[in-house]
């Protein structure tokens, strides 16, 4: 990084800082700073939703993805559009028209506040754990990237991001985001446009598709009905469509952006929004990571894309099995930069990729090798995977002076975009869920609102504790991050009994929801199913066990 | 608490006009072709010989 993109980046974090707690102001009441008044537009609100759905990790983890695995992550994205009409039909109108600020408060209108208190518990308890590893993920490869400590970088993102959030509320958060989305907007237009230039003479964009083509990075659509495996196009449209049912739908982070928009129809069309650019973006985003992979072929990678590690390898490996290693690894790359060249030349002509694809499984061997020799020396038995560090490595070495503090900065504002949505939405929950019903249920505006900031900050610190421990919890954070997939189905199975029966009742969703968590805890625990379809087990058990025992208590 | 109606009533919200679609069934549906010619769009682009 040069002082230019130093320089971006320190305008960037002030920057956003700042404009938070100016457009944050005014705030009187708790309506104004958990809903930010209800007088949001749609576009604002759309692109908030867009920001707060794409952390760090989506943006450096899929460029890596795609890198090593191609576009197959695509269809995830496909459940979305249809989600959102069918949200914008169902749970939408139900929570705007009922004047709630959480998503759980109108469960208590329709069924009864056990079914709020549980599931407004179940939101604070993941989220508030995830929202830690939101933090972590980015940070740790920053902190690589940019040669700080982790725990600088955690506590530089996890605190500009409460400082202006804890004074704004939702209003900083939704104009931040929009400041935000814009520059992930214009970062990732850039990185796309950056890795087309940076092609060599004569391959040209065709010739790169081809090259990614052969390798299979392009292939988009398994029609497989497999439901172990990952990434199907039936996996996408169904597993996903439950997915961002519940993401949306039932979580408190979606929920509260449009919630806050000036009208019903406001909140319906952030939403659309979303439905009409989501897997634009998404494709591009990927199809920047294949781009990247292609790139490399025509500039040695390294053998290890995490450079700590690498460092690692170079400082405590035995001098001379290193050396035999980067010499494989590099012929390998020669080898595949000839081949690939030799493919793209003669393709047209009907020249076939067996010799590409085998230079390929070469160097992925020869980078197998230096991956081993690396465990070796760490001591460490595990699966590696530097996948996150692609991208930001990309980043810092090959964009031209400036950009690539642009486009770190467009990591931080993917990070921070989610906490502040997701520090806002647990502040909200326990405020609204908790405090209000069983601590002080009028304390005045003033009281409301110092209370809500606290919590703000409560939520704020305590992620910053989770990120700081999560090096050590090592496994713990999977455990963390498989722990909300196991009732974020059941959670959409409640709501799926609230607005599309009327024979549903408060028993029927409060047993339900056990089933449904008990449902998706055995289909984990005992089959090989895909975690994709997590989701619709979860709905449908609650769903069908909720109106059996809303039937047998009835009766 | 009143209990909820278990559906949405349609209110003036619903008859609100809507930008460049004109109601919400034709934005609706607009979304649901989008989708499919997006799919549609990758399907070519991953089978199309490049």
């Amino acid at each position: 990084m040069t002082p230019l993109d130093w320089g971006v980046l320190v305008v960037y974090l002030v920057g956003i800082v700042a404009f938070g707690v100016w457009s944050g102001r005014g705030n009187t009441k708790i309506d104004d700073f958990f809903l930010a008044g209800r007088e949001m537009r749609w576009w604002a609100v759309g692109l908030s939703v867009m920001a707060t759905q794409i952390s760090a990790i989506t943006f450096v983890g899929t460029t890596g993805q795609a890198y090593t695995d191609g576009m197959r992550f695509l269809v995830v994205y496909f459940g979305l559009p249809v989600a959102m009409v069918i949200l914008c039909v169902t749970l939408v109108p139900f929570f705007y028209r009922a004047g709630v600020f959480t998503a759980y408060q109108y469960l208590e209108q329709r069924f009864d506040s056990r079914t709020r208190t549980l599931t407004s518990l179940l939101f604070q308890l993941s989220r508030g754990l995830a929202v830690g590893v939101t933090l972590y993920a980015p940070s740790l490869v920053l902190s690589v990237i940019l040669g700080w400590s982790e725990q600088a970088t955690i506590l530089l993102m996890g605190g500009s991001t409460i400082a202006y959030v804890m004074y704004g509320g939702n209003k900083s958060v939704i104009w931040t985001d929009v400041v935000q989305m814009a520059i992930i907007w214009f970062g990732i237009f850039l990185c796309f446009g950056v890795a087309i230039a940076q092609l060599p003479e004569g391959l040209g964009f065709d010739g790169a598709l081809a090259l990614a083509q052969a390798q299979g990075r392009l292939d988009t659509l398994d029609t497989s009905t497999s439901l172990s495996q990952p990434y199907t196009l039936w996996g996408g449209l169904i597993g996903g469509l439950f997915l961002m049912l519940s993401y949306f739908g039932c979580d408190q982070s979606q929920v509260q952006r449009y919630l806050a928009g000036a009208t019903l129809g406001q909140s319906r069309l952030s939403l659309l929004f979303n439905a009409f650019l989501k897997v634009p973006m998404q494709f591009l985003i990927l199809l920047t990571g294949v781009l990247v992979f292609v790139f490399y072929h025509f500039e040695r990678p390294p053998m290890i894309w995490n450079e700590v590690d690498q460092a690692r390898l170079e400082a405590q490996a035995p001098p001379d099995r290193l050396r035999a290693v980067q010499e494989r690894f590099d012929a390998a790359h020669a080898a595949r930069e000839a081949a690939a060249l030799e493919y793209a030349r003669g393709r047209e002509a009907g020249a076939s990729p067996e010799a590409y694809r085998a230079a390929e499984k070469d160097l992925l061997a020869a980078r197998g090798e230096a991956v081993a020799l690396l465990q070796e020396v760490k001591g460490d038995t595990g699966r590696y995977n530097d996948t996150n560090y692609i991208f930001p490595k990309y980043i810092v070495s090959q964009l031209p002076r400036g950009f690539a503090g642009l486009v770190i900065a467009v990591i931080f504002a993917a990070a921070m975009s989610t906490l502040a949505g997701e520090f806002n939405s647990l502040a909200t929950a326990t405020m609204v869920d908790f405090y209000k019903r069983f601590v002080r249920p009028d304390g005045g505006d003033r009281h409301e609102l110092l209370v809500s900031r606290l919590m703000t900050v409560g939520w704020g610190g305590f992620a910053c504790l989770i990120a700081l421990e999560a090096g050590r919890l090592g496994s713990a954070i999977e455990v963390v991050n498989k722990f909300g997939s196991y009732f974020y189905g059941s959670i959409l199975g409640v709501f799926a009994l609230a607005v599309l029966t009327k024979r549903a009742t408060a028993a029927g969703a409060f047993w339900g929801l056990f089933v449904g968590m008990a449902s998706v805890a055995l289909v984990s625990q005992l089959t090989t199913i895909h975690f994709l379809w997590y989701n619709v087990v979860g709905a449908v058990a609650v769903f069908v066990s909720g109106l059996l025992i809303s039937a047998l208590r009835r009766g | 608490m009143e209990p909820m109606p278990a559906r949405a009533v349609p209110d003036a919200d619903d008859e609100e006009r809507v930008p460049l679609f004109g109601t919400w069934r034709a934005i609706y549906v607009a979304v649901l072709v989008t989708e499919v010619v997006m799919i549609l769009g990758v399907a070519l682009f991953q089978g199309v010989r490049w």
